[in-house]
C-alpha cells in the first residue's frame, strides 16, 4: 500500500512540492485526470492554508502530511467504490477550540471569532468551499494541537 | 516553473497576461503588479489567465483585492479565461458572479 509522509517547514515555496507528490500518488492509484486535477488543487489548498497559518503565527514547526493510496490487491473487486483510492491528511500546529464536523468546518472557514475572510487573517471560506467542492470526502478536526484536514477520493465514482 | 507577467496598454485598458502557476508562493508577485498599476493610475485592468497552468484561492484573493482597488477608483477589472479547469474554481467559490469573465482580450476591452 503506497504510504507517504511529508514534513514541510513553513515556507510557501514547498507547497508546490506537496502538490506534485499528491498528483503522482493520485495517478499511481488510478484516479482519472479530472480527479487528479481536483487532488492537485485541494491538497495545495489544505497545505497552503496550513503553511500560511504557521507563517502568520510565527510557528516554525513543520506541517505534517500523510498520503495513503489504496491497496492495489483490492482492485479486483469491481465496483467497490467505497474504499478511497487516495486519502490525504494535513495537520497544522495552530491551536483552535476543539471541534469536529460542521463546527470544525465553520472554525476553519470563519475563524474562532466568526470574522469574515480577510487577506491576512486565518479565516478562509474560499479554501473550505474548494475542499468541499473538490474532494469526495472531507473531515476536519480542530483542537489545542492544531487542525487536521483529511481529504479522500474514491476510485470508481466518475 | 514560476509566474510570468506581461503588461501592455490597449486604449483605456491595461492588459496583464499571466503565465505559469498562481499559488500561495507566487500570488504576492501578482498582487504587487496590480497594486503598482493602480498606484500608477491604471484603473481599467484586464487579467488574462489563458496561459495559467494552476490557480489557487490565494490567486483568487489577489484578483478580488485588485477588483476592490480599481472599483474604489471607479475602475474595473475583467478576467479573460476559457480554461474549464480554472472556470470551475471561479464557479465553486462563487466568483463567477463577482468577475466579468471574457473569452478573449478583444472581447474584454471592447464590450
Amino acid at each position: 500500500v503506497p504510504h507517504v509522509e511529508l514534513q514541510i517547514v513553513p515556507d510557501t515555496a514547498h507547497v508546490r512540492v506537496v502538490r506534485l507528490v499528491a498528483v503522482s500518488l493520485a495517478r499511481m492509484n488510478g484516479l482519472d485526470e479530472d480527479a487528479v486535477e481536483d487532488v492537485r488543487l485541494a491538497v495545495g489548498e489544505a497545505c497552503g492554508r496550513a503553511v500560511a497559518a504557521h507563517l502568520r503565527h510565527g510557528v516554525e514547526d513543520s506541517v505534517s502530511l500523510h498520503l495513503d493510496g489504496r491497496d492495489p490487491a483490492a482492485d479486483g473487486d469491481a465496483g467497490s467504490g467505497e474504499t478511497p483510492a487516495l486519502v490525504v491528511s494535513v495537520q497544522d500546529r495552530i491551536p483552535l477550540p476543539a471541534a469536529e464536523g460542521e463546527e470544525a468546518l465553520r472554525l476553519v472557514a470563519f475563524g474562532p471569532d466568526g470574522s469574515s475572510w480577510t487577506a491576512d487573517g486565518d479565516a478562509s471560506p474560499a479554501v473550505v468551499g474548494l475542499l468541499q467542492g473538490l474532494a469526495d470526502g472531507l473531515t476536519v478536526r480542530t483542537g489545542e494541537a492544531g487542525t487536521m484536514i483529511e481529504l479522500s477520493w474514491l476510485a470508481d465514482d466518475r | 516553473v514560476d509566474l510570468s507577467l506581461e503588461t501592455r496598454n490597449e486604449g483605456d485598458w491595461t492588459v496583464i497576461s499571466v503565465g505559469g502557476e498562481i499559488d500561495v508562493y507566487t500570488a504576492p508577485k501578482l498582487r504587487e503588479s496590480l497594486v503598482d498599476l493602480v498606484n500608477a493610475g491604471r484603473y481599467f485592468l484586464v487579467v488574462d489567465v489563458e496561459k495559467v497552468d494552476f490557480l489557487d484561492s490565494t490567486g483568487l484573493g489577489v484578483l478580488v483585492g485588485g477588483l476592490k482597488r480599481v472599483r474604489a477608483n471607479d475602475g474595473n477589472l475583467r478576467v479573460v479565461c476559457t480554461q474549464e479547469r480554472l472556470l470551475k474554481i471561479f464557479r465553486i467559490t462563487g466568483l463567477t458572479k463577482v468577475f466579468s469573465i471574457h473569452d478573449s482580450v478583444a472581447d474584454a476591452t471592447t464590450s
